[in-house]
C-alpha cells in the first residue's frame, strides 16, 4: 500500500510540475508580443529551380506575414502553390516574382506544372477530356511552410 | 496514405525522375506538433501511468465488469431506425455509390482531385468508416454494399433453381485469410505508388469484390465475413471499442473500451489486432525523416522500392509482434505465473486497441476535416465531366477550418486519454485473469512499459517533420 502512495503521488507532483510548465509553454507562445502584431516588413524569398531541384526546397513564413517570392527556372512552366492556388508563369532566363499574405496555416506544396515542348499543358482538367496526361505534370519541387500565430 | 506515395515519388525522383508523380490529393496540410506540446503529452503519459498503477485496487475490474448498458430497442425510435423498412434504402444508396465510383474510377477524369472514387475510399471508407466504427459501432456489417449485393443476386440465382455445396474454411486458418489481405490492402495505400490513381484504383476494388464474392459463395456469407474478409474483420475489432455492443439479438449502449475487458483473441486474431496496430503506425513512420533516410539509402543501394517498401511494412509487423511478445513473456516472468507466454499474450492485446483508435483519430483526423470537404463538390460532379448536378461543382476546399493550434492539442489530448484507457483496460483485465492481487499489480510493469514506449511512439510520429525533401 506504501508502495502504491509513493507511486501515486510522484505521478501527481510531475503531472503538476508539466501542466505548470504547459500553461507556461502556451502562454508564451499564444500571446504574441505587441510589436509582431504591426504589420511587417515584407521578406524576400528568393529560389532557385534547376533541373526541377528548388532550392531552397522549404520556405517557412509566419501566418500573416507579406511574402515576396522570386524563382529563376532553366524551365518553362507554371509555378503553383498548392492550398493556397497561386500559379505565375516562369521562363527561362526570367525571374519571376510575386507577393501575398500568409494567411492559411499548414504545410503546402511548391509544384511545377512543365510546359510540354512549347505548348501550354491545359491544366484545368475539368475542361480536358483526358486529364492524365496533365496530371503526371504536376512535380512537387518544395514546400511552403506557414507557422500558425 | 497518399501524402507517403508523394513523398515516396520524390524520393524516387533522385533515381528515377520519370516517376515523380504526386498529385493534390490526400495531401497533409498539417505540421508537426510542437516540440513544448510533445515533451508535456510525454510527461502527462508516464504521470499518469503511476498514478493509474497507485490507485489500482480489486474493486475496478468489478466495476468495469458490471458496466452499464442499455438496449436500445427498447426505444422506439431506435427500432424504427434499424427496421428493414429503412435499412434497405439506406443498403441501396452504399451499393450505388459503390456502383458509381468504380464506373467513375474507369471512365471519368483521371485526376484523383476530380473523380469520386479515391475520396470514396480513401476519405469515406478508409477513414471515415474507420472513426465510425471505432467510435459508434460495427456499421459496416450493416451498410456493406458487397454483402448487400451477394444477397440480392444470391436471391435471384435461387429463385432460378441454382445452389450450392458449401467448403469450410478449415479452422486452423483463424483469421489469417484476412490478416493477408489486410496486409494487401495496407500495401496498396502505402507501397502501391497508384492508391489514388482513379483506373487502378478501380482495378483493385474490383479484383477485391472478385475475392469477397468468391469468398462468399465458396466458405459460406457469414464465414468468409468472420475470417476471410479483412475490413469485416478490421471494423468488427475497431467496434469492441465502441459504444454499441450487438448481442442477443439486440443492441446494447454501453460506455466506451469496457468491452475489450472480456475479449480473448485467438493467435489468429491477436496476428490481425497487431497487423491493424503495425501499419497505422506505418502510414505515419515511413513518412518520417529516420524512416526516409533508411529508404533512401536502401534505394540508393539500387533495391527497388516495392521490395523496400514491402519489406519496411512487413519488418513493422514482425517487429510489433515480437516486442508485444516479449513484453508479453516479460508480464509472465514478473508475475511469476504457471500460464503460458501465449496465454498472456492473447489475453492482454486487446488492451492495446485504445492507443491504437487514439492514434489512428489523431493522425486521420485533418485529413478528414479538409479532404471530406471534397465530397461537395464531387456531388455535383462526380466523374470530373463538368457536370454541375446540384451547382456545388465549384466548391473549394477551405484549408482555414482547420487550426493548427487546436489540432495539435486535440492530438496530444488523444494520445493521453487512448493511453489512460488502455492502461485501465490492461489493470481491469490483469485484475480478471489473476486470482492473487499481488501478482495482478505486478503483471503490470511490463504492460505499462509497453504503452507508455507505444503511446510515446505515437506523439513522436506527429512530432516528426511529415516530409523531408532533403
Amino acid at each position: 500500500m506504501n508502495n502504491q502512495q509513493i507511486l501515486t503521488g510522484l505521478g501527481v507532483l510531475v503531472l503538476a510540475v508539466a501542466g505548470v510548465w504547459y500553461s507556461q509553454s502556451v502562454s508564451s507562445t499564444s500571446a504574441p508580443a505587441p510589436s509582431d502584431m504591426s504589420v511587417k516588413e515584407p521578406r524576400t524569398h528568393v529560389l532557385s529551380l534547376v533541373e526541377r531541384v528548388l532550392d531552397p526546397n522549404i520556405v517557412t513564413v509566419s501566418q500573416g506575414d507579406q511574402v515576396i517570392i522570386k524563382v529563376m527556372s532553366d524551365e518553362n512552366g507554371e509555378f503553383h502553390i498548392s492550398g493556397y492556388e497561386i500559379e505565375n508563369e516562369v521562363m527561362i532566363g526570367k525571374e519571376l516574382s510575386f507577393s501575398f499574405v500568409a494567411d492559411k496555416a499548414g504545410r503546402y506544396n511548391f509544384e511545377l506544372h512543365p510546359k510540354a515542348e512549347g505548348v501550354a499543358v491545359e491544366y484545368d482538367t475539368k475542361t480536358t477530356k483526358d486529364a492524365s496526361a496533365a496530371v503526371e505534370e504536376d512535380i512537387v519541387v518544395g514546400a511552403f511552410v506557414v507557422n500558425p500565430r | 496514405m497518399r501524402y507517403a506515395s508523394a513523398i515516396l515519388g520524390s524520393l524516387l525522383a533522385i533515381s528515377v525522375p520519370a516517376l515523380a508523380l504526386a498529385h493534390g490529393f490526400g495531401q497533409r496540410i498539417d505540421l508537426p506538433v510542437p516540440l513544448y506540446l510533445y515533451l508535456f503529452g510525454g510527461g502527462a503519459i508516464v504521470a499518469l501511468s503511476f498514478i493509474l498503477l497507485g490507485l489500482s485496487s480489486g474493486r475496478l475490474s468489478e466495476a468495469l465488469h458490471a458496466y452499464p448498458r442499455f438496449d436500445l430497442m427498447r426505444l422506439r425510435w431506435f427500432r424504427a431506425l434499424s427496421s428493414r423498412v429503412l435499412l434497405l434504402p439506406l443498403k441501396v444508396v452504399f451499393v450505388v455509390i459503390l456502383l458509381s465510383a468504380i464506373a467513375s474510377g474507369l471512365w471519368g477524369n483521371q485526376n484523383p482531385a476530380f473523380n469520386m472514387l479515391p475520396t470514396v475510399v480513401w476519405i469515406f471508407f478508409a477513414i471515415g468508416v474507420t472513426f465510425a466504427s471505432a467510435l459508434l459501432g460495427n456499421i459496416w456489417s450493416v451498410v456493406n454494399p458487397f454483402k448487400a449485393l451477394y444477397e440480392w443476386t444470391g436471391i435471384l440465382l435461387r429463385e432460378a433453381g441454382f445452389t450450392r455445396k458449401q467448403n469450410v474454411l478449415p479452422a486452423a486458418l483463424g483469421v489469417w485469410p484476412a490478416v493477408a489481405l489486410f496486409f494487401a490492402f495496407r500495401w496498396i495505400e502505402n507501397v502501391s505508388l497508384m492508391s489514388s490513381d482513379p483506373r487502378p484504383l478501380a482495378m483493385f476494388v474490383g479484383i477485391y469484390a472478385l475475392i469477397t464474392f468468391g469468398g462468399m459463395a465458396m466458405f459460406g456469407k457469414e464465414e468468409w465475413l468472420r475470417r476471410g474478409d479483412p475490413f469485416s474483420v478490421f471494423f468488427a475489432f475497431l467496434s469492441r471499442f465502441s459504444v454499441t455492443d450487438a448481442r442477443d439479438g439486440t443492441i446494447y449502449l454501453r460506455p466506451p473500451a469496457v468491452g475489450l475487458i472480456h475479449q480473448k483473441a485467438s493467435f489468429s486474431e491477436m496476428g490481425f489486432i497487431l497487423l491493424m496496430l503495425s501499419s497505422v503506425a506505418a502510414d505515419g513512420m515511413l513518412t518520417t525523416p529516420a524512416f526516409q533516410n533508411i529508404f533512401s539509402s536502401l534505394i540508393g543501394y539500387g533495391l527497388p522500392w516495392f521490395f523496400v517498401g514491402t519489406a519496411g511494412l512487413a519488418f513493422l509487423f514482425a517487429a510489433f509482434l515480437a516486442v508485444y511478445y516479449g513484453f508479453s513473456f516479460l508480464t509472465k516472468v514478473i508475475s511469476r505465473d504457471a500460464s503460458s507466454t501465449m496465454e498472456f499474450a492473447r489475453r492482454f492485446i486487446h488492451s492495446l486497441l485504445p492507443i491504437a483508435v487514439a492514434y489512428e483519430i489523431a493522425h486521420y483526423v485533418s485529413i478528414l476535416v479538409i479532404e471530406g470537404q471534397r465530397a461537395l463538390y464531387l456531388i455535383s460532379d462526380p466523374f470530373g465531366r463538368g457536370w454541375n448536378i446540384f451547382g456545388t461543382a465549384d466548391y473549394e476546399i477551405s484549408y482555414t477550418i482547420l487550426n493548427l493550434k487546436i489540432l495539435w492539442n486535440v492530438q496530444v489530448a488523444l494520445i493521453v486519454v487512448g493511453h489512460v484507457i488502455a492502461v485501465v483496460i490492461a489493470h481491469a483485465i490483469a485484475e480478471r485473469f489473476f486470482k492473487d492481487r499481488q501478482k495482478a499489480f505486478l503483471s503490470q510493469y511490463p504492460m505499462l512499459a509497453l504503452m507508455i514506449f507505444y503511446s510515446c511512439l505515437s506523439l513522436w510520429i506527429m512530432a516528426q517533420p511529415i516530409i523531408a525533401i532533403e
